[in-house]
Protein backbone atom coordinates (compact mmCIF):
# COMPACT_ATOMS: atom_id res chain seq x y z
CA UNK A 1 0.00 0.00 0.00
CA UNK A 2 1.53 3.23 -0.88
CA UNK A 3 0.86 6.97 0.47
CA UNK A 4 -1.58 7.99 -2.21
CA UNK A 5 -4.21 4.60 -1.34
CA UNK A 6 -3.72 5.78 2.36
CA UNK A 7 -4.88 9.03 0.95
CA UNK A 8 -7.28 7.60 -0.64
CA UNK A 9 -8.40 5.07 2.29
CA UNK A 10 -8.00 8.29 4.76
CA UNK A 11 -10.43 10.60 2.50
CA UNK A 12 -13.12 7.65 2.71
CA UNK A 13 -12.67 7.24 6.49
CA UNK A 14 -13.00 11.48 7.34
CA UNK A 15 -9.31 10.75 8.70
CA UNK A 16 -6.93 14.21 7.92
CA UNK A 17 -3.14 12.63 8.52
CA UNK A 18 -0.07 13.85 9.03
CA UNK A 19 2.52 13.28 6.30
CA UNK A 20 4.44 11.39 9.09
CA UNK A 21 1.39 9.14 9.63
CA UNK A 22 0.47 9.10 6.09
CA UNK A 23 4.53 7.25 5.89
CA UNK A 24 4.15 4.98 8.45
CA UNK A 25 0.89 3.65 7.89
CA UNK A 26 1.90 2.95 4.61
CA UNK A 27 4.40 0.97 5.76
CA UNK A 28 2.23 -1.10 8.62
CA UNK A 29 -1.10 -1.59 6.52
CA UNK A 30 1.23 -2.74 3.51
CA UNK A 31 2.75 -5.49 6.33
CA UNK A 32 -0.44 -6.16 7.93
CA UNK A 33 -2.36 -6.76 4.43
CA UNK A 34 0.76 -9.09 3.44
CA UNK A 35 -0.08 -11.13 6.44
CA UNK A 36 -3.95 -11.17 5.85
CA UNK A 37 -2.94 -12.27 2.26
CA UNK A 38 -2.63 -16.02 3.83
CA UNK A 39 -6.26 -16.29 3.72
CA UNK A 40 -5.79 -16.47 -0.48
CA UNK A 41 -4.49 -20.07 0.62
CA UNK A 42 -7.55 -21.29 1.97
CA UNK A 43 -10.44 -23.00 -0.42
CA UNK A 44 -13.93 -21.61 0.59
CA UNK A 45 -15.45 -22.36 -3.03
CA UNK A 46 -18.04 -24.69 -1.16
CA UNK A 47 -18.41 -22.07 1.75
CA UNK A 48 -20.91 -19.53 2.28
CA UNK A 49 -20.01 -16.64 3.92
CA UNK A 50 -20.71 -16.11 7.57
CA UNK A 51 -22.91 -13.31 8.59
CA UNK A 52 -23.74 -13.65 11.95
CA UNK A 53 -23.04 -16.95 14.49
CA UNK A 54 -26.52 -17.25 16.50
CA UNK A 55 -28.62 -18.63 13.10
CA UNK A 56 -31.36 -16.88 14.90
CA UNK A 57 -33.20 -14.34 13.25
CA UNK A 58 -33.42 -10.73 14.66
CA UNK A 59 -35.92 -10.04 17.82
CA UNK A 60 -37.93 -6.78 16.94
CA UNK A 61 -40.12 -5.60 19.60
CA UNK A 62 -43.31 -4.22 19.47
CA UNK A 63 -44.09 -1.09 18.07
CA UNK A 64 -45.00 0.65 21.19
CA UNK A 65 -44.63 4.17 21.72
CA UNK A 66 -42.43 4.39 24.46
CA UNK A 67 -40.65 7.54 26.33
CA UNK A 68 -37.61 8.16 24.51
CA UNK A 69 -34.70 10.28 25.57
CA UNK A 70 -35.29 13.60 26.41
CA UNK A 71 -34.54 16.31 23.99
CA UNK A 72 -32.09 18.16 26.40
CA UNK A 73 -30.58 15.24 27.46
CA UNK A 74 -29.53 14.37 23.60
CA UNK A 75 -28.41 17.60 23.14
CA UNK A 76 -26.69 18.23 26.60
CA UNK A 77 -23.03 16.32 25.10
CA UNK A 78 -23.50 17.87 21.64
CA UNK A 79 -19.51 20.24 21.08
CA UNK A 80 -22.12 22.95 20.35
CA UNK A 81 -26.12 22.97 20.33
CA UNK A 82 -28.36 25.90 19.97
CA UNK A 83 -32.79 26.50 19.00
CA UNK A 84 -32.77 22.79 20.25
CA UNK A 85 -30.61 21.29 17.68
CA UNK A 86 -27.01 19.83 16.83
CA UNK A 87 -24.99 23.62 15.32
CA UNK A 88 -22.26 22.57 12.42
CA UNK A 89 -19.95 24.62 10.48
CA UNK A 90 -22.04 26.15 7.56
CA UNK A 91 -21.83 24.15 4.56
CA UNK A 92 -24.44 25.39 2.12
CA UNK A 93 -24.11 29.46 0.95
CA UNK B 1 -13.76 -8.39 57.09
CA UNK B 2 -11.27 -10.81 56.40
CA UNK B 3 -13.62 -13.19 55.29
CA UNK B 4 -15.59 -10.62 52.76
CA UNK B 5 -13.39 -10.73 49.48
CA UNK B 6 -16.08 -12.45 47.35
CA UNK B 7 -18.94 -11.34 45.74
CA UNK B 8 -20.72 -14.34 47.35
CA UNK B 9 -19.15 -13.46 50.55
CA UNK B 10 -20.56 -10.31 50.34
CA UNK B 11 -23.64 -10.69 49.21
CA UNK B 12 -24.85 -12.89 51.51
CA UNK B 13 -22.90 -10.82 54.79
CA UNK B 14 -24.99 -7.64 54.01
CA UNK B 15 -28.06 -9.50 53.30
CA UNK B 16 -27.85 -10.79 56.66
CA UNK B 17 -26.93 -7.67 58.08
CA UNK B 18 -23.09 -8.64 59.13
CA UNK B 19 -21.97 -5.86 57.49
CA UNK B 20 -23.47 -2.77 55.49
CA UNK B 21 -23.49 -2.09 52.25
CA UNK B 22 -21.77 1.69 53.27
CA UNK B 23 -18.99 0.09 55.30
CA UNK B 24 -18.58 -2.09 52.41
CA UNK B 25 -18.29 1.05 49.94
CA UNK B 26 -16.08 3.08 52.38
CA UNK B 27 -13.69 -0.12 52.51
CA UNK B 28 -13.63 -0.23 48.51
CA UNK B 29 -12.42 3.59 48.40
CA UNK B 30 -9.68 3.34 50.60
CA UNK B 31 -8.34 0.73 48.48
CA UNK B 32 -8.41 2.26 45.53
CA UNK B 33 -7.06 5.52 47.01
CA UNK B 34 -4.15 3.39 48.13
CA UNK B 35 -3.53 1.79 44.99
CA UNK B 36 -5.14 3.11 42.09
CA UNK B 37 -2.52 5.65 41.69
CA UNK B 38 0.05 2.86 40.79
CA UNK B 39 -2.01 0.32 39.22
CA UNK B 40 -4.01 3.31 36.77
CA UNK B 41 -7.05 0.30 36.55
CA UNK B 42 -9.87 3.01 37.63
CA UNK B 43 -10.30 6.36 34.94
CA UNK B 44 -13.02 7.81 36.92
CA UNK B 45 -13.86 6.34 40.31
CA UNK B 46 -17.63 7.51 41.08
CA UNK B 47 -17.26 8.14 44.32
CA UNK B 48 -20.50 9.99 45.26
CA UNK B 49 -22.88 7.47 43.60
CA UNK B 50 -21.36 4.55 45.24
CA UNK B 51 -21.98 5.54 48.57
CA UNK B 52 -25.60 7.08 47.63
CA UNK B 53 -26.02 3.17 46.03
CA UNK B 54 -24.67 1.87 49.26
CA UNK B 55 -26.54 3.79 51.46
CA UNK B 56 -29.69 2.75 49.05
CA UNK B 57 -29.26 -0.89 49.54
CA UNK B 58 -28.82 0.08 53.15
CA UNK B 59 -32.15 1.94 53.45
CA UNK B 60 -33.92 -0.93 51.35
CA UNK B 61 -32.65 -3.84 54.19
CA UNK B 62 -33.93 -1.31 56.84
CA UNK B 63 -37.15 -1.32 55.12
CA UNK B 64 -37.08 -5.04 55.66
CA UNK B 65 -37.68 -5.43 51.77
CA UNK B 66 -36.03 -8.25 49.91
CA UNK B 67 -32.15 -7.64 48.83
CA UNK B 68 -30.84 -8.55 45.10
CA UNK B 69 -28.11 -11.40 44.63
CA UNK B 70 -25.21 -8.82 44.23
CA UNK B 71 -26.28 -7.08 47.54
CA UNK B 72 -23.60 -4.60 48.35
CA UNK B 73 -21.27 -6.10 45.80
CA UNK B 74 -19.03 -3.66 44.48
CA UNK B 75 -18.80 -3.95 40.84
CA UNK B 76 -16.40 -1.85 38.65
CA UNK B 77 -17.37 -1.27 34.81
CA UNK B 78 -15.29 -1.10 31.38
CA UNK B 79 -15.43 2.36 30.85
CA UNK B 80 -17.01 1.10 27.48
CA UNK B 81 -20.28 0.63 29.21
CA UNK B 82 -22.43 3.73 29.64
CA UNK B 83 -23.06 4.84 32.87
CA UNK B 84 -25.47 7.94 33.23
CA UNK B 85 -24.62 11.24 35.23
CA UNK B 86 -20.88 9.58 34.73
CA UNK B 87 -18.19 10.25 31.99
CA UNK B 88 -17.61 7.60 30.36
CA UNK B 89 -14.68 7.71 27.84
CA UNK B 90 -14.00 4.57 26.22
CA UNK B 91 -9.86 5.82 27.04
CA UNK B 92 -9.92 7.91 24.60
CA UNK B 93 -9.84 11.45 24.03
CA UNK B 94 -12.18 11.24 21.74
CA UNK B 95 -14.85 10.95 24.22
CA UNK B 96 -12.83 12.49 27.54
CA UNK B 97 -15.76 14.30 28.82
CA UNK B 98 -18.79 12.21 27.29
CA UNK B 99 -21.26 11.75 30.07
CA UNK B 100 -23.94 9.44 28.89
CA UNK B 101 -27.47 10.18 29.22
CA UNK B 102 -28.66 6.55 30.09
CA UNK B 103 -27.50 3.68 31.86
CA UNK B 104 -26.14 0.02 29.66
CA UNK B 105 -28.81 -2.43 30.15
CA UNK B 106 -26.18 -4.38 31.72
CA UNK B 107 -25.82 -1.47 34.20
CA UNK B 108 -29.30 -1.73 34.69
CA UNK B 109 -29.70 -5.39 35.61
CA UNK B 110 -26.75 -5.07 38.59
CA UNK B 111 -28.15 -2.20 39.91
CA UNK B 112 -31.55 -3.71 39.83
CA UNK B 113 -29.52 -6.85 41.96
CA UNK B 114 -28.87 -3.94 44.19
CA UNK B 115 -24.80 -4.32 43.20
CA UNK B 116 -22.70 -0.87 43.51
CA UNK B 117 -20.84 1.04 41.05
CA UNK B 118 -17.07 2.11 42.31
CA UNK B 119 -15.98 3.46 38.88
CA UNK B 120 -15.06 2.96 35.59
CA UNK B 121 -11.87 1.07 34.66
CA UNK B 122 -8.92 1.82 32.40
CA UNK B 123 -8.86 -0.43 28.59
CA UNK B 124 -7.03 -0.14 25.26
CA UNK B 125 -9.03 3.01 23.78
CA UNK B 126 -12.12 1.71 21.83
CA UNK B 127 -10.98 -1.91 23.26
CA UNK B 128 -8.65 -2.18 20.28
CA UNK B 129 -5.44 -3.35 21.93
CA UNK B 130 -4.52 -6.65 23.78
CA UNK B 131 -2.02 -4.84 26.76
CA UNK B 132 -3.91 -1.74 27.43
CA UNK B 133 -1.04 0.28 25.90
CA UNK B 134 -3.67 2.19 23.66
CA UNK B 135 -5.41 3.44 26.76
CA UNK B 136 -5.46 7.18 25.94
CA UNK B 137 -4.63 7.49 29.68
CA UNK B 138 -1.77 5.59 29.96
CA UNK B 139 -1.63 1.54 30.44
CA UNK B 140 -3.32 -0.23 34.11
CA UNK B 141 -0.36 -2.07 35.75
CA UNK B 142 -0.33 -5.79 36.18
CA UNK B 143 0.02 -5.59 39.99
CA UNK B 144 2.01 -9.21 39.95
CA UNK B 145 4.70 -6.60 38.39
CA UNK B 146 3.65 -3.50 37.64
CA UNK B 147 6.25 -3.24 34.74
CA UNK B 148 4.03 -5.81 33.16
CA UNK B 149 1.36 -5.14 30.96
CA UNK B 150 -2.53 -6.93 32.58
CA UNK B 151 -3.59 -7.58 29.24
CA UNK B 152 -6.41 -6.19 27.36
CA UNK B 153 -8.59 -4.97 26.00
CA UNK B 154 -10.26 -4.95 29.66
CA UNK B 155 -6.74 -4.37 31.57
CA UNK B 156 -8.43 -2.32 34.16
CA UNK B 157 -11.22 -4.39 34.97
CA UNK B 158 -9.06 -7.45 35.39
CA UNK B 159 -6.82 -5.35 37.22
CA UNK B 160 -9.18 -3.94 40.05
CA UNK B 161 -10.29 -7.94 40.34
CA UNK B 162 -6.50 -9.05 41.04
CA UNK B 163 -5.63 -6.28 43.02
CA UNK B 164 -8.73 -6.90 45.28
CA UNK B 165 -9.97 -3.03 44.36
CA UNK B 166 -13.32 -4.75 43.47
CA UNK B 167 -14.40 -8.51 43.65
CA UNK B 168 -15.87 -7.91 40.31
CA UNK B 169 -16.21 -6.13 37.23
CA UNK B 170 -17.64 -6.32 33.89
CA UNK B 171 -15.76 -6.13 30.71
CA UNK B 172 -16.22 -6.84 27.05
CA UNK B 173 -14.59 -9.64 24.52
CA UNK B 174 -14.36 -8.92 20.76
CA UNK B 175 -11.77 -11.01 20.40
CA UNK B 176 -10.49 -11.87 23.75
CA UNK B 177 -10.40 -8.84 25.98
CA UNK B 178 -12.28 -10.73 28.73
CA UNK B 179 -10.08 -13.77 28.51
CA UNK B 180 -6.02 -12.75 27.80
CA UNK B 181 -6.60 -10.02 30.55
CA UNK B 182 -8.25 -12.88 33.03
CA UNK B 183 -4.89 -14.94 32.16
CA UNK B 184 -2.47 -12.37 32.72
CA UNK B 185 -3.49 -11.25 36.41
CA UNK B 186 -4.81 -14.64 37.13
CA UNK B 187 -8.61 -13.65 37.82
CA UNK B 188 -11.55 -15.52 36.39
CA UNK B 189 -12.85 -14.23 33.26
CA UNK B 190 -15.87 -15.42 31.47
CA UNK B 191 -17.17 -14.41 27.17
CA UNK B 192 -20.54 -15.81 27.58
CA UNK B 193 -22.26 -17.04 23.88
CA UNK B 194 -22.57 -14.36 21.28
CA UNK B 195 -26.33 -13.18 22.49
CA UNK B 196 -26.49 -14.21 25.84
CA UNK B 197 -26.03 -10.61 27.45
CA UNK B 198 -27.39 -7.27 26.07
CA UNK B 199 -24.86 -5.24 24.60
CA UNK B 200 -27.36 -1.97 24.59
CA UNK B 201 -25.17 0.97 26.20
CA UNK B 202 -22.08 -0.77 24.91
CA UNK B 203 -19.83 1.45 22.97
CA UNK B 204 -19.86 -0.66 19.82
CA UNK B 205 -16.33 -1.62 18.35
CA UNK B 206 -17.39 -5.17 15.99
CA UNK B 207 -20.78 -6.10 16.64
CA UNK B 208 -20.90 -9.53 14.66
CA UNK B 209 -18.12 -10.33 17.72
CA UNK B 210 -19.15 -7.85 21.05
CA UNK B 211 -19.81 -9.56 24.35
CA UNK B 212 -20.03 -8.51 27.94
CA UNK B 213 -18.98 -10.66 30.55
CA UNK B 214 -17.61 -10.80 34.25
CA UNK B 215 -14.36 -10.82 35.95
CA UNK B 216 -14.30 -12.26 39.77
CA UNK B 217 -11.26 -13.64 41.98
CA UNK B 218 -13.52 -16.51 41.91
CA UNK B 219 -15.25 -18.44 39.54
CA UNK B 220 -18.99 -18.88 41.94
CA UNK B 221 -18.95 -15.42 42.06
CA UNK B 222 -18.37 -14.72 38.47
CA UNK B 223 -21.32 -17.35 37.62
CA UNK B 224 -23.60 -15.05 40.00
CA UNK B 225 -22.49 -11.95 38.18
CA UNK B 226 -23.36 -13.38 34.74
CA UNK B 227 -26.53 -14.71 35.65
CA UNK B 228 -27.85 -11.15 36.77
CA UNK B 229 -26.60 -9.58 33.52
CA UNK B 230 -27.81 -12.55 30.97
CA UNK B 231 -31.20 -12.61 29.20
CA UNK B 232 -33.22 -10.34 27.03
CA UNK B 233 -33.29 -7.28 26.21
CA UNK B 234 -35.91 -5.71 23.87
CA UNK B 235 -33.21 -2.93 23.06
CA UNK B 236 -30.52 -5.58 21.69
CA UNK B 237 -32.26 -7.51 18.54
CA UNK B 238 -29.08 -9.79 18.69
CA UNK B 239 -30.19 -11.19 22.16
CA UNK B 240 -31.27 -14.98 22.11
CA UNK B 241 -34.60 -15.43 24.07
CA UNK B 242 -34.38 -18.15 25.93
CA UNK B 243 -33.87 -18.93 29.68
CA UNK B 244 -30.99 -18.03 32.06
CA UNK B 245 -30.46 -20.89 33.82
CA UNK B 246 -28.70 -21.40 37.44
CA UNK B 247 -25.31 -20.78 36.34
CA UNK B 248 -24.07 -20.45 40.15
CA UNK B 249 -25.66 -24.35 40.39
CA UNK B 250 -23.04 -25.29 37.91
CA UNK B 251 -20.11 -24.43 40.03
CA UNK B 252 -19.44 -27.90 42.10
CA UNK B 253 -21.33 -30.54 39.96
CA UNK B 254 -18.85 -33.64 39.02
CA UNK B 255 -17.37 -33.44 35.59
CA UNK B 256 -16.96 -37.23 35.95
CA UNK B 257 -17.76 -38.39 32.28
CA UNK B 258 -17.38 -35.47 30.89
CA UNK B 259 -15.25 -35.55 27.63
CA UNK B 260 -12.48 -32.98 27.16
CA UNK B 261 -10.82 -32.09 23.79
CA UNK B 262 -7.05 -30.97 23.47
CA UNK B 263 -7.04 -29.23 20.42
CA UNK B 264 -2.92 -29.74 19.21
CA UNK B 265 -3.16 -26.50 17.46
CA UNK B 266 -2.99 -24.67 20.45
CA UNK B 267 0.17 -26.62 21.51
CA UNK B 268 2.08 -25.41 18.66
CA UNK B 269 4.99 -22.89 17.73
CA UNK B 270 4.51 -19.89 19.93
CA UNK B 271 3.17 -21.27 23.30
CA UNK B 272 5.87 -20.82 25.47
CA UNK B 273 7.22 -24.08 27.44
CA UNK B 274 6.24 -22.83 31.13
CA UNK B 275 3.03 -21.99 30.20
CA UNK B 276 2.41 -25.04 28.72
CA UNK B 277 3.71 -27.33 31.47
CA UNK B 278 0.70 -25.25 33.87
CA UNK B 279 -1.99 -25.95 31.23
CA UNK B 280 -0.89 -29.87 30.95
CA UNK B 281 -0.80 -30.45 34.49
CA UNK B 282 -4.39 -28.73 35.08
CA UNK B 283 -5.97 -31.01 32.59
CA UNK B 284 -3.98 -33.96 33.83
CA UNK B 285 -5.62 -32.97 37.62
CA UNK B 286 -9.29 -32.24 35.42
CA UNK B 287 -8.48 -36.27 33.87
CA UNK B 288 -7.80 -37.54 37.26
CA UNK B 289 -11.17 -35.82 38.67
CA UNK B 290 -13.25 -38.66 35.85
CA UNK B 291 -12.90 -36.38 32.39
CA UNK B 292 -12.00 -38.25 29.21
CA UNK B 293 -9.53 -36.27 28.02
CA UNK B 294 -8.94 -36.93 23.97
CA UNK B 295 -7.03 -35.03 21.18
CA UNK B 296 -8.90 -32.82 18.45
CA UNK B 297 -8.06 -31.24 15.57
CA UNK B 298 -9.65 -27.49 14.88
CA UNK B 299 -7.61 -26.95 11.30
CA UNK B 300 -8.44 -23.54 10.10
CA UNK B 301 -6.96 -22.44 13.74
CA UNK B 302 -3.87 -20.91 12.04
CA UNK B 303 -6.27 -18.37 10.13
CA UNK B 304 -8.23 -17.21 13.10
CA UNK B 305 -5.72 -13.93 13.49
CA UNK B 306 -5.82 -12.70 9.86
CA UNK B 307 -9.96 -13.51 9.52
CA UNK B 308 -10.42 -11.17 12.45
CA UNK B 309 -8.61 -8.83 11.89
CA UNK B 310 -10.43 -8.10 8.66
CA UNK B 311 -13.95 -8.68 10.11
CA UNK B 312 -13.56 -6.49 13.18
CA UNK B 313 -11.83 -3.70 11.53
CA UNK B 314 -14.22 -3.51 9.08
CA UNK B 315 -16.98 -3.66 11.54
CA UNK B 316 -14.85 -1.24 13.49
CA UNK B 317 -15.24 1.13 10.98
CA UNK B 318 -18.58 1.64 10.17
CA UNK B 319 -19.26 1.65 14.15
CA UNK B 320 -16.65 4.38 14.70
CA UNK B 321 -18.07 6.66 11.91
CA UNK B 322 -20.67 8.14 14.84
CA UNK B 323 -17.85 10.25 15.93
CA UNK B 324 -17.83 13.50 13.91
CA UNK B 325 -17.47 15.87 16.35
CA UNK B 326 -21.33 16.82 15.88
CA UNK B 327 -23.30 14.98 18.21
CA UNK B 328 -20.76 14.05 21.53
CA UNK B 329 -17.59 13.90 22.35
CA UNK B 330 -14.30 16.28 20.75
CA UNK B 331 -14.71 18.95 17.98
CA UNK B 332 -11.87 20.43 16.47
CA UNK B 333 -12.35 23.24 13.67
CA UNK B 334 -9.28 24.44 11.72
CA UNK B 335 -9.03 27.93 10.17
CA UNK B 336 -9.80 26.54 6.80
CA UNK B 337 -12.93 25.35 8.80
CA UNK B 338 -13.61 28.34 9.87
CA UNK B 339 -13.09 30.20 6.96
CA UNK B 340 -15.09 27.77 4.74
CA UNK B 341 -18.66 28.44 4.06
CA UNK B 342 -18.78 25.61 1.98
CA UNK B 343 -19.04 21.73 2.08
CA UNK B 344 -15.18 21.73 2.43
CA UNK B 345 -15.57 23.08 6.26
CA UNK B 346 -18.10 20.31 7.70
CA UNK B 347 -15.46 17.55 6.44
CA UNK B 348 -12.06 19.62 7.88
CA UNK B 349 -14.39 19.54 11.21
CA UNK B 350 -14.67 16.07 10.32
CA UNK B 351 -11.14 15.05 9.54
CA UNK B 352 -9.82 17.24 12.00
CA UNK B 353 -11.68 15.78 14.81
CA UNK B 354 -11.05 12.44 13.78
CA UNK B 355 -7.63 13.31 13.72
CA UNK B 356 -7.22 14.82 16.70
CA UNK B 357 -9.76 12.26 18.86
CA UNK B 358 -8.45 8.56 17.67
CA UNK B 359 -5.11 7.07 18.59
CA UNK B 360 -2.43 5.40 15.95
CA UNK B 361 -4.11 1.89 16.86
CA UNK B 362 -7.67 2.87 16.30
CA UNK B 363 -6.61 5.06 13.33
CA UNK B 364 -4.93 1.94 11.67
CA UNK B 365 -7.90 0.04 12.31
CA UNK B 366 -10.42 2.34 10.84
CA UNK B 367 -7.76 2.64 7.17
CA UNK B 368 -7.26 -1.09 7.63
CA UNK B 369 -11.42 -1.59 7.85
CA UNK B 370 -11.98 0.69 5.16
CA UNK B 371 -10.16 -0.44 2.79
CA UNK B 372 -11.36 -4.00 2.89
CA UNK B 373 -14.51 -2.97 2.45
CA UNK B 374 -13.74 -0.43 -0.20
CA UNK B 375 -14.56 -1.04 -3.98
CA UNK B 376 -12.46 -3.74 -5.23
CA UNK B 377 -11.37 -4.89 -2.68
CA UNK B 378 -14.74 -6.40 -0.72
CA UNK B 379 -14.75 -9.74 -1.96
CA UNK B 380 -11.05 -10.36 -1.94
CA UNK B 381 -10.76 -9.19 1.68
CA UNK B 382 -14.07 -8.58 3.36
CA UNK B 383 -16.09 -11.85 1.81
CA UNK B 384 -13.20 -14.08 1.58
CA UNK B 385 -12.69 -13.44 5.69
CA UNK B 386 -16.99 -13.97 6.34
CA UNK B 387 -16.23 -17.67 4.41
CA UNK B 388 -12.93 -18.56 6.39
CA UNK B 389 -14.76 -17.93 9.45
CA UNK B 390 -18.31 -20.01 8.49
CA UNK B 391 -14.68 -22.98 8.29
CA UNK B 392 -13.33 -21.89 11.54
CA UNK B 393 -17.06 -22.48 13.30
CA UNK B 394 -17.25 -25.17 11.07
CA UNK B 395 -14.03 -26.86 13.17
CA UNK B 396 -16.00 -26.38 16.67
CA UNK B 397 -19.24 -27.68 15.48
CA UNK B 398 -17.45 -31.06 14.22
CA UNK B 399 -14.79 -31.12 17.54
CA UNK B 400 -18.29 -30.96 19.38
CA UNK B 401 -20.01 -33.67 17.78
CA UNK B 402 -17.00 -35.94 19.63
CA UNK B 403 -16.32 -33.60 22.94
CA UNK B 404 -18.39 -31.43 25.40
CA UNK B 405 -15.78 -29.32 25.66
CA UNK B 406 -11.92 -27.78 24.64
CA UNK B 407 -9.57 -26.87 26.98
CA UNK B 408 -6.62 -25.23 25.70
CA UNK B 409 -3.97 -22.02 26.84
CA UNK B 410 -5.73 -18.61 26.66
CA UNK B 411 -2.39 -16.58 25.86
CA UNK B 412 0.51 -18.15 23.93
CA UNK B 413 2.98 -16.41 26.84
CA UNK B 414 2.30 -15.24 30.98
CA UNK B 415 2.32 -11.04 30.93
CA UNK B 416 4.66 -9.75 28.97
CA UNK B 417 6.52 -6.17 29.60
CA UNK B 418 4.89 -2.88 28.92
CA UNK B 419 6.32 -1.77 26.00
CA UNK B 420 7.91 -4.77 24.64
CA UNK B 421 5.43 -5.43 21.67
CA UNK B 422 4.22 -1.43 21.03
CA UNK B 423 6.81 -0.98 18.11
CA UNK B 424 5.14 -3.69 15.90
CA UNK B 425 0.98 -3.96 15.45
CA UNK B 426 1.23 -7.42 14.05
CA UNK B 427 3.55 -8.98 16.75
CA UNK B 428 1.25 -7.52 19.17
CA UNK B 429 -1.93 -9.49 16.97
CA UNK B 430 -0.38 -12.62 16.98
CA UNK B 431 -0.41 -12.88 21.20
CA UNK B 432 -4.65 -13.23 20.85
CA UNK B 433 -4.67 -16.34 18.31
CA UNK B 434 -5.79 -18.81 21.23
CA UNK B 435 -8.71 -16.73 21.70
CA UNK B 436 -10.18 -15.23 18.58
CA UNK B 437 -11.15 -18.75 17.41
CA UNK B 438 -13.99 -18.95 20.19
CA UNK B 439 -14.85 -15.03 19.29
CA UNK B 440 -14.99 -15.59 15.69
CA UNK B 441 -17.70 -18.90 16.24
CA UNK B 442 -19.64 -16.94 18.98
CA UNK B 443 -18.90 -19.79 21.60
CA UNK B 444 -18.70 -19.68 25.71
CA UNK B 445 -15.40 -19.25 26.84
CA UNK B 446 -13.56 -18.63 30.20
CA UNK B 447 -10.21 -18.21 31.54
CA UNK B 448 -9.19 -19.62 34.87
CA UNK B 449 -6.10 -19.60 37.09
CA UNK B 450 -3.71 -22.71 37.00
CA UNK B 451 -0.78 -22.93 38.80
CA UNK B 452 1.74 -19.84 37.82
CA UNK B 453 4.51 -20.06 35.20
CA UNK B 454 8.32 -18.74 35.82
CA UNK B 455 8.99 -16.36 33.27
CA UNK B 456 12.41 -14.41 33.74
CA UNK B 457 12.34 -16.20 37.49
CA UNK B 458 9.29 -14.76 38.59
CA UNK B 459 5.84 -16.50 38.67
CA UNK B 460 3.05 -15.26 36.81
CA UNK B 461 -0.39 -16.09 36.43
CA UNK B 462 -1.61 -18.14 33.86
CA UNK B 463 -5.40 -19.36 32.62
CA UNK B 464 -6.72 -22.41 31.12
CA UNK B 465 -8.89 -21.62 28.38
CA UNK B 466 -12.53 -23.73 28.22
CA UNK B 467 -14.52 -23.46 25.48
CA UNK B 468 -17.89 -25.14 24.81
CA UNK B 469 -20.81 -25.23 22.49
CA UNK B 470 -23.72 -22.11 22.22
CA UNK B 471 -25.48 -21.44 25.60
CA UNK B 472 -23.57 -24.10 27.28
CA UNK B 473 -21.87 -21.30 30.16
CA UNK B 474 -22.74 -23.84 32.36
CA UNK B 475 -20.70 -26.69 31.23
CA UNK B 476 -17.71 -24.06 31.46
CA UNK B 477 -18.59 -23.03 35.00
CA UNK B 478 -18.75 -26.43 35.78
CA UNK B 479 -14.66 -27.20 34.33
CA UNK B 480 -13.82 -23.88 35.77
CA UNK B 481 -15.09 -24.21 38.97
CA UNK B 482 -12.98 -28.06 39.05
CA UNK B 483 -9.72 -26.88 37.85
CA UNK B 484 -10.52 -24.01 40.48
CA UNK B 485 -10.71 -26.77 43.13
CA UNK B 486 -7.84 -28.69 42.10
CA UNK B 487 -5.50 -25.90 41.91
CA UNK B 488 -2.37 -26.53 44.08
CA UNK B 489 -2.28 -23.65 46.74
CA UNK B 490 1.00 -22.33 47.00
Amino acid sequence: MDVSQIRHVAALAELSLTPEEEQRLAAEMTRILDYVAELDAVDTSSVLPMTQVTGAAPRLREDVVEEGLAHEDALAAAPEAEHGGFVVPTFVE
Amino acid sequence: MSELESVVQIAEAVKSGKVTAVEIAERTLARIDARNPELNAFLTVSREELLAGARAVDDKRARGEMLGALAGVPIALKDALCTRGVRTTCASRMLEGYVPPYDATVVRKLRAADAIVPGKTNMDEFAMGSSNESSAFGPAKNPHDVTRTPGGSSGGSAVAVAAGLAPAALGSDTGGSIRQPAALTGTVGVKPTYGRVSRFGLVAFASSLDQIGPFASDVRSAARVLGVIAGGDPRDSTVVDRDVPDYEAACGKSIRGLRLGVPEEYFAKGLDPAVEASIRAAIARLEADGAVVRPVSLPHTKHAVATYYVIATAEASSNLARFDGVRYGLRVTKDAAKDGGTASALRAMYGATRDAGFGAEVKRRILLGTFVLSAGYYDAYYLKAQKVRALLRRDFDQAFGEVDAIVCPTSPTAAFRLGEKTSDPLTMYLSDVYTLPASLAGLPAASVPVEPALTDGKPLPVGLQIVAPSFREDTVLALACAVEAARPRA
